[in-house]
């Protein structure tokens, strides 16, 4: 057998092993969080009953009725269900890290742009930083309540502020010998940012942007507990009103899946951007940040 | 024609620890147009620093420095300069880095293409010019870096101490692209070494500095295309023990006959 596949089979035997953990501590807590309602949900109880009951959450259309109208739980509803509610929340995630990057990013290079553009940046994005993310979930709802911008918003916040770091960051470490060769063939300031600036630091800025990914996803959750009336973290607080560990338990499946397809999205990105790097040391770094 | 003129030129730097440094301590040179000047000294006496100057990378404390009369402002392609480090970008091909100065300046993509592909083509590169730096050896990265320079039609060049890290063979190989390129564009040289043989083999001119000062300012009237005999004639002798001896390697030189 190759060492890959062996690699492979031993990724396979984890994730085993931890469900397998999961399965023994539903049986060695059997405590209930609710009448009826397993606060350790074991796979007997996920694969048989959880999918279903997320048709709850469907609110009716393409044929299929909202439970909550009298309509029967279906798989068509709970598939309906949870896509609709994942694109919801993919929406105001896209979009906050589009948003939160283009900024984040703007104002890490406007730190080294010039002196003005440093002055005028570089103390509020400090400020606006040290800020405790989680704090300020309360002010964009008393602001935004929860509508697509206030989620947005909160999202773009999350990354802007790690783009911001990374940006910094990754510019400062970008040889001088580069941004020097290109001024003496006449570069202009534009020009050294957009040909030399910004693909010497995407190395570096590679582990912030991963960094941000993680961070969007906690951060659009986050803005979904309070008062969203769609999306994967509204989900999530419902089932927690009524003690529904294995319903929470399965959204978590999904927003891990979802993760990990961001992720993969990324490197394929990325593996594009970096074809020109020396290759793979093979100490695993490349993958290291996953 | 392209004479370079220095007159007074200082530079002094404030060290991390707050001392000022007098990095160059009123040099004036006029160098001819065309001429091959080899600047030489011990590390630490302004050499690399006077490079720099006349790049355009760094501001003159005080003094001028002009090129056919012009004061130089800032940095331009027609003073290119080849770095000590490696400054090929690795995140271009190999023709894109020779046609990068080129894009800078607006010429079409077609026409800069051919431009960097016969450059390419005349430092032995023609077969690699879709490769990624990584792909190349530290000889080839100097040789695109020749191409680059010479690409961007520079009437001053400015080497600082190009050649330093390659090997023996390597590096003479790039005297002799360094020489016919000279011979052909004509461009003023400038260039930074450390190596005594170095500057014998290239030079009209070497300049040696000290401590921030031209130390002293030899012509090397040896016919041209050198070899390791006329090297080996008295005249080159004299000036390579006087040489010596300005960067203290006195010891290596028999008598006293060859005085700086």
């Amino acid at each position: 057998m190759s060492r890959a596949a062996i690699q492979r089979l031993a990724g396979a035997a984890v994730l085993l092993a931890l469900a397998g953990l999961w399965q023994l501590a539903s049986i060695l807590f059997p405590y209930e969080s609710a009448p009826g309602e397993p606060m350790v949900p074991g796979w007997q109880i996920i694969v048989t009953h959880t999918f279903l009951e997320l048709a709850d959450y469907w609110p009716g259309g393409f044929g299929v009725n909202a439970v909550a109208q009298g309509g029967a739980r279906t798989y068509a509803g709970a598939a309906l269900a949870v896509l609709s509610n994942s694109w919801d929340t993919s929406l105001r995630l896209y979009a906050g890290l589009a948003l939160g990057a283009a900024v984040g990013l703007s104002a890490g290079l406007a730190v080294s742009w010039s002196k003005w553009s440093r002055r005028l940046v570089a103390l509020p994005a400090q400020i606006l930083r040290t800020f405790p993310m989680m704090a300020l979930i309360p002010m964009f709802q008393l602001w935004f309540g929860a509508t697509f911008l206030g989620m947005t918003l909160f999202v773009a916040f999350a990354v802007g502020v790690i783009f911001f770091t990374g940006t910094v960051n990754a510019v400062g470490n970008v040889a001088d010998v580069y941004v020097d060769c290109a001024r003496t063939q006449g570069a202009s300031r534009f020009q050294i940012y957009r040909s030399i600036i910004l693909p010497a630091m995407f190395p570096e800025l590679r582990s912030s942007i991963l960094l941000s990914l993680g961070m969007a996803w906690t951060a659009v959750i986050a803005a979904e507990f309070l008062g969203a009336q769609t999306g994967l973290g509204q989900i999530i607080v419902f089932s927690q009103y009524f003690g529904y560990v294995d319903r929470m338990f399965v959204v978590a499946l999904f927003l891990l899946l979802y993760a990990a397809i961001t992720y993969a999205l990324f490197e394929r990105l990325s593996r594009r951007l970096t074809e020109w790097m020396p290759r793979d040391h093979g100490l695993g770094g490349r993958d290291g940040a996953r | 024609m392209a004479e370079v003129q220095l007159q007074n030129v200082r530079q002094v730097f404030r060290r991390s620890g707050g001392a000022l440094v007098e990095a160059v301590a009123d040099v004036s040179l006029s160098i001819r147009d065309h001429e091959f000047v080899c600047l030489i000294g011990p590390s630490g006496c302004g050499k690399t620093t006077l490079l720099q100057l006349v790049a355009g990378l760094l501001p003159v404390t005080s003094g001028d420095i002009a090129v056919d009369g012009v004061a130089i402002a800032g940095p331009s392609p027609e003073r290119g300069l080849v770095f000590q480090r490696d400054s090929v970008f690795p995140w271009m091909r190999a023709i894109d880095n020779v046609s990068y100065g080129l894009k800078c300046r607006g010429v079409d993509k077609a026409k800069r293409l051919d431009i960097a592909r016969a450059y390419l083509r005349q430092v032995g590169l023609a077969d690699v010019e879709r490769s990624w730096p990584r792909e190349l050896s530290g000889g080839m990265l100097k040789r695109v870096a020749v191409a680059t320079v010479f690409a961007n039609s520079p009437r001053v060049l400015l080497m600082d101490e190009p050649f330093g890290a390659l090997d023996y063979v390597t590096k003479l190989q790039l005297h002799q692209l360094l020489l016919t390129l000279w011979g052909q564009y004509r461009p003023t040289v400038l260039f930074v070494t450390h190596d005594v043989d170095e500057a014998m083999l290239l030079a009209d001119r070497i300049i040696v500095m000290k401590g921030g000062r031209v130390a002293d300012d030899r012509q090397i009237t040896l016919a041209r295309p050198r070899t390791v005999e006329s090297l080996a004639l008295s005249e080159a002798i004299v000036h390579k023990e006087v040489l010596l001896r300005h960067l203290g390697l006195g010891a290596l030189v028999q008598d006293g006959t060859a005085q700086p």
